[in-house]
């Protein structure tokens, strides 16, 4: 079978991108007075990497590049890599240069293709998990696998970024960012979500509630009350960006976004992405195609398949190659959705707050801007409340990323935040395991 | 049909369909017919439980939702009824479990201890993130036959602060021939000697085995 995963860097659309609230000139270049023309953002995902530059002198962003992260063949979650990390010093400088490397590969095609010039780059700013910004700088990534770090600052400077200013063509004076994570289990890239969604804005009404779900292979959500932010991270898996689904892929040219009932049961309509031959399912597509067969009873409430449906599970779409949905793809999503679930109980819980005080629901991530919202308040993928409420974003980390590049404070933006912010451990709270179970069911999210 | 057979039949379905409230009421309408809460445990919840597991054995991972949902169902009819015993169940056996040292993975560890209940052993949840220091301590605190450690990662199971350590101190205390060690979690799926490996004397590959097992180290103590 064709590794759908083995995919090139691919240009951003306009699409791809969250509107940033800021835009303009840049007061950092203008407080500089001098300095290099452009700057770059970097989203660095567990999955993938996006890439932008921009023109520090008009606050123009100039292209934007995203790819998978290569580190993935150490595994596809964080602690995978944790692991692999820890066997070797070498192992773990192989790991790093590997992120290192990609970011240096997207710089020079961005400059090979008339973007920012590597040399023209002054300043540099990366988001990202708490593990992977510590795999990228090798510091502190043994403390992650210690869970007693995980509600802890952890320092992810990196001593010495000569080799990258080396790797990447930056001139001596560039500056190199890693924007710090809130802590162990809290990455600096739900930072950057929740200032490009403005979650913590006054808002005129009384009802402050603001909800942020970053679907990711990990997860983050934030809960702001209206003085606090509530934030934790919930091991959601990889079945949100198609990975360990039978026929999953993430979404790139080819793979389905959305599935529409057809004009009979068993046939539906597909929107695949570039308008290309269908290849396979994106996050979104399989939400879609388990809210479709839910809806048609052919996928029961408790993931179980309808009698007569065997091992080798349920064809969407049959070509040359089947777009099929099997059980074990099911389940992985199953999972995934209860944890997003729990977690956001507890977050409710924790700030004394119900559903129905949530004025805003921001979601972004691996699902982007097609999330079908009636399909996945029908799964209990995000929480049942008016659609009016709900805002989908596509990658909000790098658009908050972007908006520190191009605002004057750079990094110093975030403060307020870090000091409003209250980490949510969830792992072991006998509370989150009875919420979890709860969630399994294809249903609304239950958050009562 | 004997009346016990058609309750087990009609549990058995709700089961399958994960159906909570359906299983709930087959018990409910049960015990008011006058069927023993021991016989529920015993006769329905259990085997119910075991071939259940055996139904799913095949494809673990494409099951491993509905594990969760059905041992959950299990385990609230299990609590529901043994206060309800007649007689005040004789204790087969005293276990403490937890997760081993940087495990925070406690689902597995759930379903075993609604498993390791029903068959009216006494469980200590240590919880997750357990030192080997406090499996003993503990261990010996509650006149333990058996320590469970359950370690889903790889790091978890084979580390230095796991299974291997909690075996290095039952040596130096001289407790290694009263206490035994049983093992669980995914590594131990992948290699079926990694028990060994880490000095274990037993590893379980699912809540109704352990329970088996169990016993099993727990006649071995006595």
């Amino acid at each position: 079978m064709r590794n759908r995963y083995a995919q090139p860097w691919r240009p951003l659309s306009p699409d791809d991108y969250t509107p940033l609230i800021h835009t303009g000139p840049g007061p950092a270049y203008d407080a500089l007075q001098r300095g290099r023309a452009c700057g770059a953002a970097v989203d660095l995902g567990t999955s993938q990497i996006r890439i932008s530059t921009w023109d520090r002198r008009t606050g123009e962003r100039l292209a934007g590049i995203c790819g998978m992260n290569p580190q993935a063949v150490f595994g596809t979650d964080i602690l995978m890599r944790l692991t692999a990390a820890c066997r070797s010093e070498e192992r773990a400088r192989e790991i790093s240069r590997m992120a290192g490397n990609a970011i240096g590969d997207a710089l020079r095609l961005l400059a090979s293709r008339g973007s920012a010039g590597t040399g023209d780059i002054g300043q540099i700013m990366i988001v990202g998990n708490t593990a992977m910004l510590s795999l990228l700088s090798l510091k502190n990534y043994s403390l992650l696998l210690q869970p007693e770090y995980w509600s802890r600052e952890i320092d992810c400077r990196p001593e010495d970024t000569r080799q990258w200013h080396t790797d990447w063509g930056l001139a001596n004076d560039a500056a190199i960012d890693i924007i710090q994570p809130l802590g162990g289990f809290v990455g600096s890239d739900l930072l950057a979500g929740v200032l490009a969604t403005n979650l913590t804005c006054p808002a005129g009404d009384a009802a402050e509630g603001a909800l942020f779900i970053d679907f990711g292979s990990n997860s983050e959500i934030a809960l702001w009350d209206g003085a606090k932010l509530w934030v934790t991270s919930a091991a959601g898996g990889p079945a949100f960006e198609g990975r360990g689904i039978t026929c999953g892929m993430p979404a790139g040219p080819g793979a389905i976004y959305r599935i529409t009932p057809g004009h009979s049961p068993h046939d539906f309509a597909f929107d695949v992405i570039g308008g290309e031959e269908l290849q396979g399912l994106c996050g979104s597509g399989l939400v879609d195609g388990i809210a479709c067969l839910l809806k048609l009873g052919i996928l029961k409430k408790n993931g179980n398949f309808s009698p007569g449906i065997g091992k080798d599970g349920f064809s969407l779409f049959r070509g040359r190659e089947d777009i099929v949905l099997k059980k074990k793809d099911v389940d992985s999503m199953q999972r995934a959705k209860a944890a997003i679930g729990a977690g956001v109980f507890c977050l409710l819980e924790n700030a004394g707050m119900r559903l129905r005080d949530l004025r805003r629901v921001c979601i972004a991530g691996a699902f982007g801007k097609h999330l079908n919202i009636a399909n996945a308040c029908s799964i209990g993928l995000i929480p049942d409340v008016s659609p009016a409420k709900i805002e989908l974003y596509g990658n909000a980390a790098l658009a908050g990323c972007e908006l520190l590049l191009i605002a004057g404070e750079g990094a110093e933006t975030l403060a307020p935040l870090r000091s409003s912010a209250h980490m949510i451990n969830l792992s072991g709270d006998s509370l989150f395991e009875d919420k979890f179970i709860q969630n399994l069911y294809l249903q609304p999210m239950q958050t009562a | 049909m004997d009346p016990l057979q058609s309750i087990m039949k009609a549990y058995n379905e709700a089961l399958f369909d994960t159906d909570r409230d359906g299983a709930l009421k087959v018990v409910h309408e049960a015990v008011a017919a006058g069927v023993t809460p021991e016989d529920i445990v015993f006769k329905v919840v259990l085997p119910a439980m075991e071939s259940m597991i055996k139904s799913i054995s095949e494809d673990f991972d494409a099951n491993l939702a509905q594990h969760f949902m059905t041992a959950q169902i299990a385990t609230e009819v299990t609590e529901e009824m043994i206060p309800k015993f007649r007689a005040v169940p004789s204790v087969a056996g005293r276990v403490v479990i937890g997760t081993a040292q940087g495990d925070m993975h406690s689902l597995g560890k759930r379903i075993v201890i609604g498993c390791l209940k029903a068959r009216m052993i006494e469980v200590t949840d240590l919880g997750v993130n357990v030192s080997p220091e406090r499996f003993v301590d503990e261990a010996v605190a509650c006149n333990a036959g058996v320590i469970a450690i359950s370690a889903m990662m790889v790091h978890t199971a084979r580390g230095e602060n796991g299974c291997l350590r909690v075996r290095q101190l039952l040596k130096e205390r001289g407790l290694d021939t009263r206490i035994k060690i049983v093992v669980g979690g995914a590594p131990y799926h992948f290699a079926h000697d990694l028990y060994k490996v880490v000095q274990a004397d037993a590893w379980a590959e699912d809540g109704v085995t352990a329970g088996r097992v169990i016993e099993d180290l727990i006649r071995r103590v006595r």
